[in-house]
């Protein structure tokens, strides 16, 4: 229906164009541009035959007497002529019979021949033809006459427009004194029409044409004269009629619609390109069939198509903004303003949702205000209903109610307002008031205990109360807002509204953006599975991380509230979880965790995102009535702390054999005290004794150190003992690279289960680890084996890295280590960091290589003891 | 080896005991109550000294092995025993661990007794008496 009404329009539109166009020329508008392209067009055309049947006399204003003329008349009797013709006899003429006369208005009864010397009608003054409407009488155009007579045939066209190119080429002309004096040769107007008239002077209206013969206009009898010749060589050059016109116009905008519409680029190149070819199609026309076609309507008529479906396209782009924009509003409105609270009749029941998740009722119930009426009615309720109150009024102007907005704030409720109230049940209402509207109330009984238990609690309440007011003042606002928007809806699509579109526009764009700024701040600084629910408890947002962690579990995280997912997530009983809810809600307090899902641990961090005054800035024009956003779920993998974890008890595990070592060497020599042989054998195991003593004392003040750097060695520079060994072969288990995978290379180590533990810091070992590697790898040769050797020594522990390759020349390797090349590989410049970060260590790396043998590296650590 | 093993001056016919442990003070105290109980005690750091100083004293009636040790723990050090075979040698072992215990890695027949740490002198002297006697 749309698409049909659409092209009614268009077809509407396109024949008010073609008729305004076509209008413009009928009325003249477009004749001065016409004229002009003609002429133009008629100037870039080859010149045509010269004027070969007819010759021009001119008799002097001088010798303008009847007996010069009778005399010029004489002597033409002598010649040969085919025609003569006086088009603007003067006073002094004689008449003949074989002569053809001008006249103004030629009277048909009379014997001698007479046509219509008119003249037409000139175009900002440049005679070019004649027009139908140029002459009211119906006697024949002179021209036309002559024509008619010299060939015998009849000329129907009155209306022809002028060759002056035979003008141009020149007329030819004899003076009547030359002919009288017998100086012209007979032969000159053997068969010539013979046009006599009088010569150019100031008294001769001169005519201004498309082309100036011999660069001058023409004189009344030359325009005569020219236009004979052009009927004569059958020249004439005609123009459309005005229904042929339209039909033309009509074509021509089809084409240009058909063109434009199945063009999304280029329009102006087209246009253009549709230009000139009409200029072409006309230059054409008057060349090959001397039609002259209505040139500027034709232009005038693609371009006005060209902006038709320009604006047409324009509008239907506006069209698809606005109603992007219109979804895209009610989108950002449902998932960034709570606009499903708005937009669904379930609102009660999600405030109801939201107050459970947070606050621990026994039952509540929410009423509206009757509109129009000072009574209330249930809207939701939980646990209860309407019929539960006891009162059976229910008129706001009386008590409680009235005392509650008296109050405006929570009123406790000395008698039974919800029925069948328990001993330890503690009833209040509140009045939900905004900007001095009554926007309803809410009930509800909570047991005694759970009240106490939360602090503050007529604080949160009224808090609660008076927020939820402001959303459902903002509620029923935005829904007012919307049914006028849907009335509107179609005046709002169209071009009356731009500017009220881009404005809206521009904020929804804006508000985006801050939006996003603000969440995806709040996302991309942790790199953790975060998610984020809305003040309702429901899911905002949720990032990939996350997703794909429920997903592992098989938690559908979209279905579960705040409350349930941090009750599947902790295992904890759902009142607890609820009490911890509160917290983060009401004391804006970070709740910690820890979660295990499958076989990882992670740390559950659930925050509150609150309105700050920063975000207050950037949404001043937003629905805000509540100061919590929303609350934050994250989840940290303690994979890290595993890895510390791990290198702890590696280390404790070490300490123990020392200190075990010690505490075995003084039991030993204790026991073997008693029953010395020598004193040289008692000082011996004295010896022994202080020293495993004083060993002992810097075993466990070294533990010590060690074990409270344990929460601080994240840094990137800190040091720790590890077990090398065991790091250095997850390091590699772990570590595949490109030149391993494409050479088939493998790794063979051979590690030791037990070593001394070496100074490294973990956070960088496998970098180190993993630019060894692909130094190696990429020397290596196809299919080969990269061996990993350790070996203890009394400096260090040292680690032996080597493969089967191609090696480096001595002085290329001195190149790449020293940074001189000047294209250096990518690996050796971070073999040089690393080098230096080992050395930090206290430990040493370095590389050597033999050409056709390949590669070995040698990294030592420094021993922890 | 001189510096990491040393042979006491005693008799030259007492019986040859090596000890092989990676801690100075528990070697130096083993090998004095084993010179006290009559043994000629052979003092080795690890197992890679341990071997050097069997080869040079093939005379060795019996091996007081610690397990975790650096360079060439007890593990290796009776993997290299069997290539030299020298399984007739019985061998106590000492360790700290007692995971190491259940090992499989120490059921082996070389094995005669394992003690963990800290050790009965006592208990360890008999051990290695009832050894040398039963080969």
């Amino acid at each position: 229906m749309r698409i049909r009404s659409y092209s009614l329009a268009v077809a509407l539109q396109t024949l008010v164009l073609v008729v305004v166009s076509w209008g413009a020329g009928q009325v003249g508008l477009l004749t001065s541009v016409n004229g002009w392209t003609y002429d133009l067009l008629l100037k870039l055309t080859p010149t045509a035959h010269p004027s070969e049947q007819t010759l021009l006399i001119e008799v002097s204003r001088a010798d303008n007497t009847a007996a010069y003329w009778q005399r010029l008349f004489d002597q033409l009797h002598r010649f040969p002529t085919r025609q003569w013709v006086v088009a603007y006899p003067s006073e002094h003429t004689p008449v003949q019979a074989q002569v053809i006369y001008g006249a103004i208005a030629p009277t048909s009864s009379s014997e001698v021949i007479k046509g219509l010397n008119s003249l037409p009608k000139p175009s900002q003054g440049v005679y070019r033809g004649f027009e139908s409407s140029d002459f009211d009488s119906e006697a024949t155009l002179l021209p036309v006459l002559i024509t008619q007579q010299v060939t015998g045939q009849g000329l129907s066209t009155q209306r022809f427009w002028l060759d002056y190119r035979l003008a141009d080429t020149g007329i030819p002309r004899i003076s009547a004194q030359a002919l009288l004096e017998g100086r012209i040769s007979p032969e000159l107007l053997k068969d010539k029409i013979v046009f006599i008239g009088l010569s150019r002077d100031y008294t001769q209206p001169m005519l201004y044409t498309s082309l100036f013969a011999e660069g001058r206009p023409l004189t009344p009898t030359e325009f005569q004269l020219v236009a004979t010749q052009t009927l004569l060589n059958g020249d004439a050059i005609h123009t459309l009629s005005a229904a042929w016109q339209l039909g033309l116009l009509f074509a021509w905008c089809g084409l240009c619609l058909l063109a434009y519409r199945n063009t999304l680029e280029y329009e102006l190149w087209l246009s253009l390109g549709f230009a000139f070819g009409a200029v072409a199609v006309s230059w054409l026309s008057l060349q090959l069939v001397a039609l002259w076609l209505p040139l500027a309507e034709l232009v005038v008529t693609q371009f006005m198509a060209f902006f038709l479906v320009y604006r047409i396209r324009q509008v239907q782009e506006r069209t698809a903004i606005d109603q992007f924009l219109f979804n895209y509003r009610a989108m950002m409105r449902k998932h960034i303003e709570n606009a499903s609270f708005f937009d669904t009749d379930q609102h009660w029941s999600q405030l109801i949702n939201m107050v459970n998740q947070t606050l621990n009722m026994n039952r509540l119930i929410f009423l509206e205000r009757v509109e129009n009426d000072h009574r209330v009615k249930e809207i939701a309720a939980l646990n209860c209903s309407i019929s539960d109150i006891a009162e059976m009024r229910r008129d706001y102007e009386r008590t409680p109610y009235s005392t509650a907005l008296q109050l405006n704030q929570p009123l406790l409720l000395e008698k039974t307002y919800l029925n069948d109230q328990p001993l330890d049940e503690v009833q209040m209402l509140v009045p939900l008031t905004f900007a001095g509207e009554i926007m309803g109330f809410w009930a509800f009984g909570i047991q005694q205990e759970n009240m106490n238990n939360i602090p503050n609690f007529v604080r949160i309440v009224d808090d609660y109360g008076k927020q939820i007011a402001e959303l459902l003042f903002q509620r029923k606002q935005w829904q007012e807002q919307k049914e006028e928007d849907s009335s509107v809806i179609n005046r709002y699509l169209s071009f009356d509204h731009t500017r009220h579109r881009f404005h809206v526009f521009g904020q929804v764009v804006a508000s985006q953006h801050r939006r996003l700024n603000l969440f995806e701040s709040v996302f991309e600084a942790s790199s953790n599975a975060v998610m984020l629910y809305d003040l309702f408890g429901r899911i905002n947002l949720i990032n990939r991380a996350m997703e794909s962690l429920l997903e592992q579990q098989r938690l559908a995280g979209f279905e579960f509230t705040a409350l349930d997912m941090m009750h599947k997530l902790s295992a904890l009983s759902t009142a607890r979880c609820r009490l911890l809810l509160q917290q983060v809600v009401q004391q804006q307090r970070e709740i910690k965790l820890l979660v295990e899902l499958g076989d990882e641990s992670y740390e559950l961090r659930i925050s509150a995102l609150m309105h700050t005054e920063s975000t207050q800035q950037f949404d001043a024009q937003e629905d805000q009535p509540f100061e919590l956003q929303g609350i934050l779920f994250e989840l940290k993998a303690m994979s890290g702390s595993k890895e510390r974890q791990s290198n702890q008890v590696r280390l404790v595990k070490h300490l123990f054999h020392l200190i075990q070592n010690d505490l075995e060497s003084i039991f030993l020599a204790s026991t073997l005290l008693g029953g010395c042989e020598s004193d040289q054998e008692r000082e011996e195991i004295e010896g022994i004794l202080s020293d495993r003593r004083q060993n002992l004392n810097s075993v466990l003040g070294k533990s010590w150190y060690y074990l409270q750097q344990h929460e601080q060695y994240q840094s990137a520079d800190s040091l720790y003992p590890l077990d090398t060994c065991d790091s250095i072969e997850k390091i590699i288990r772990q570590y595949s690279c490109v030149a391993l995978t494409q050479k088939n290379l493998r790794i063979q180590t051979q590690l030791i289960d037990y070593s001394e533990l070496g100074m490294a810091d973990p956070a960088a070992l496998p970098t180190v680890i993993h630019n060894i590697i692909d130094i190696l790898a990429e020397d290596a040769i196809q299919n080969s084996v990269i061996k990993v050797r350790f070996k203890e020594h009394e400096k260090g522990l040292i680690y032996q890295f080597s493969n089967q390759g191609f090696g480096l020349p001595e002085e290329r390797l001195l190149q790449l280590l020293q940074d001189q090349t000047p294209q250096n590989s990518e690996n050796f410049s971070e073999f040089r960091y690393s080098i230096s970060q080992v050395k930090e260590w206290g430990g040493r790396l370095s590389i050597t290589s033999q050409l056709g043998r390949g590669i070995r590296v040698m990294l030592v650590f420094k021993r922890f003891s | 080896m001189s510096d990491q093993s040393t042979m006491s001056n005693d008799v030259q016919d007492k019986p040859i005991v090596l000890v092989i442990d990676d801690s100075d003070s528990i070697r130096q105290l083993l090998g004095i109550s084993l010179k006290r109980a009559g043994y000629r005690p052979l003092l080795a750091a690890n197992g890679h000294v341990g071997l050097v100083a069997l080869k040079k004293f093939p005379a060795v009636k019996a091996i007081i092995l610690d397990m975790m040790m650096p360079i060439m723990n007890g593990t290796d050090f009776i993997h290299h025993l069997k290539q030299l075979d020298r399984t007739d040698i019985p061998i106590i072992v000492l360790t700290g661990m007692n995971d190491f215990v259940a090992s499989e890695r120490l059921k082996l027949p070389e094995i005669k007794a394992v003690l963990t740490k800290p050790v009965d002198l006592a208990l360890l002297l008999k051990l290695l008496k009832d050894s040398i006697v039963s080969v």
